[in-house]
């Protein structure tokens, strides 16, 4: 005979267990949904830091030239378009203009740019009094900053009394004293039309011609100089932010179980691992893209001030919530200058190149110009000087319940009602977990 | 006397369910050992393909011993062999892993990559950024089960090989921007 007694307590120790049971199986699936997460990121940071950096010289959208030959060059980006995904030129989707000059500008005429070129831009580069100053007629090397070098016509010359490069030199030479000096850093004006950013440098064009590569009929093959260009890192934050998050987008969608070129979001407050509900026509688009196993919210398309598109979202939204620039963006990104050569910082060498500190100077092959110019003997410097970017990328992720007791219990302490996926609490109350990846940057 | 019967018997039939128990545990440890080191090599050759828009001919050659064993192929590489998630016996067999019961690894094929477009072909060069591409290793084990026919006769036990194909396909996106000459 059975009391109720026992029943009860047979109820209880075998939703107990099942509890029990459920907790592990959950943390065990919750293990490789972060695996999942980590490696989706990592991907996706490493690839937008590099295509940043390889769209610089090849962004242009009519007849754009590259320095290795007169190839047309056009960069595509696969982005969703309402219930479906597109491919346009990239740097026209994100500037929102098929001009050239006008990508570059919004590109680098941004106080940000200012901001960097104040702070780190001035790693020098080794050139000779000669070519800045035509009365010196003796030997001697000066040390130009290497982003002066960002507009100028250097291929161009056949000598240099005639050359753009001579003349420019010359002009800017008190520009370039000021802009440089930190304790009387130059105040750039604001700038609003095409090329002015050019004209405070002093420089003569945005677009080098070139020469080096030999002959080509009927065209004069151009290029811009930018900061990859000149081996300097600068991380522009908001176009390495469109890029990550439309990375992220795409290979969630490669690990989505349905149909590859529809494009589907998930509704706040009841994600579900389930295709039938993914697919719902009321789902919120362009905000959460989902996998069927975890989701991130990408955010709404917008406009930012400077003229690049953003996914506008949570993280963005609270980390520019006080910048009057009003810019948007997941990437965080702090610039350090560090010597190469310093054993001391041998750590942040390997991360970056895989070598210490002596290893590279062993294996370095760039020549020092006054040295090489003066002895005829290539002797490596004693110091070389590399700008880091610690790039921190941000994004709001979203992991369901997959076991149903799991998925109850949240939904009877959770504060949403109706919510049901992992819901650790971030400072601003929202649900969701913010993932946050760091990485060292440098090109080279 | 009767209750000696029933205790061989009895004793027999434990002894056999306790056997076969014991070798599908085994051959389940085996697999899902196998299926684990599978992942975590997808996940390698899904980044390395997100990367490169395609597998390349060293990374296929380093993967290809990874799962299969072998010394890879490519000048410069002065490494030591790999053993390989499947690897020869040393009678010519090829096997992964052992089984707890005869000490032979389970007999197996080697482990093939491809990695194909949308319209199934092979890929062997980058493609353009935003493309998929489906990576698959595909992979047939041949673990031994005991089995009953039901019959009490001279051949109604045995043991039997119980093929399984793991085909596991993974849906990559191309990450790296290629230049297009139009």
């Amino acid at each position: 005979m059975l009391k109720a007694r026992n029943v009860l307590i047979t109820f209880v120790l075998t939703y107990l267990s099942i509890m029990i049971v459920a907790i592990f199986i959950e943390a065990g699936k919750m293990e490789n949904v972060a695996d999942d997460v980590n490696m989706s990121v990592r991907a996706a940071s490493k690839m937008a830091l590099r295509q940043a950096q390889s769209v610089d010289d090849a962004w242009s959208t009519d007849n754009g030239l590259t320095m290795s030959g007169a190839n047309q060059v056009q960069l595509d980006i696969k982005y969703a378009d309402g219930n479906n995904y597109v491919s346009d030129n990239m740097m026209e989707y994100i500037c929102g203009t098929g001009s050239d000059g006008q990508i570059y500008e919004k590109l680098f005429n941004t106080q940000d740019f200012f901001d960097w070129v104040e702070n780190v831009g001035c790693i020098p580069t080794q050139t000779y009094r000669n070519v800045w100053d035509d009365a010196f007629n003796g030997k001697e090397y000066v040390e130009l900053p290497k982003i002066a070098n960002m507009g100028l016509n250097f291929f161009e010359p056949s000598t240099y009394a005639d050359s753009d490069f001579w003349r420019a030199l010359q002009s800017r030479t008190y520009q370039f004293n000021n802009m440089f000096d930190r304790q009387n850093p130059v105040v750039f004006p604001n700038m609003l039309n095409n090329y002015d950013f050019y004209s405070t440098y002093n420089m003569t064009t945005a677009k080098k011609t070139s020469k080096v590569g030999g002959s080509y009929t009927g065209l004069t093959p151009s290029y811009y100089v930018t900061p990859s260009n000149l081996n300097l890192t600068y991380v522009n934050e908001e176009l390495v932010s469109v890029l990550f998050l439309n990375n992220l987008d795409l290979i969630q969608r490669a690990k989505f179980d349905g149909e590859l070129e529809s494009y589907t979001g998930i509704p706040k407050g009841s994600l579900t691992s389930t295709q039938d509900a993914v697919i719902d026509s009321t789902t919120v688009k362009d905000r959460y893209v989902n996998n069927g196993r975890w989701a991130f919210e990408k955010g709404l398309l917008g406009t930012q001030k400077s003229g690049l598109r953003a996914y506008i979202n949570d993280v963005s939204r609270e980390y520019r919530a006080n910048d009057s620039l009003k810019r948007y963006s997941n990437v965080d990104v702090e610039y350090k200058v560090i010597d190469m050569y310093d054993s001391s910082n041998d750590d942040i060498l390997i991360s970056l190149y895989g070598m210490k500190a002596s290893e590279l100077k062993a294996n370095d092959t760039q020549i020092d110009t006054y040295t090489y110019y003066e002895t005829g003997n290539y002797v490596k410097p004693d110091h070389r000087y590399v700008i880091v970017a610690l790039c921190t990328f941000k994004v709001d992720i979203c992991v369901p319940y997959t076991m149903p007791t799991m998925r109850d219990w949240a939904m009877i302490f959770n504060n949403e009602n109706g919510v049901n996926y992992v819901d650790l609490k971030r400072t601003d109350n929202e649900s969701g977990m913010r993932y946050e990846y760091t990485t060292m940057f440098a090109v080279q | 006397m009767h209750k000696m019967i029933f205790f061989v018997f009895k004793t027999l039939l434990v002894t056999v369910l306790s056997m076969f128990l014991v070798d599908i545990t085994m051959t389940m440890i085996s697999v899902l050992r196998l299926n684990n080191e599978l992942e975590a090599t997808a996940k390698l050759m899904q980044q390395s393909i997100m990367e490169e828009n395609y597998l390349t001919d060293d990374a296929r050659e380093v993967y290809n011993c990874i799962l299969n064993g072998g010394t890879p192929n490519i000048p410069g590489y002065a490494g030591d062999a790999y053993t390989g998630i499947t690897h020869d016996d040393g009678n010519g067999n090829r096997v992964i892993g052992a089984n707890g019961l005869t000490g032979e690894g389970i007999p197996t094929e080697e482990i093939d990559i491809s990695v194909k477009d949308e319209l199934n072909n092979e890929v062997t060069e980058p493609q353009m950024y935003g493309e998929f591409v489906t990576l698959s290793l595909d992979v047939t084990i041949e673990p031994s089960v005991f089995w009953f026919n039901g019959r009490f006769a001279a051949d109604s036990m045995g043991r039997g090989w119980y093929q399984i194909n793991l085909e596991k396909e993974y849906v990559v996106p191309c990450l790296r921007y290629v230049k297009k000459t139009d």
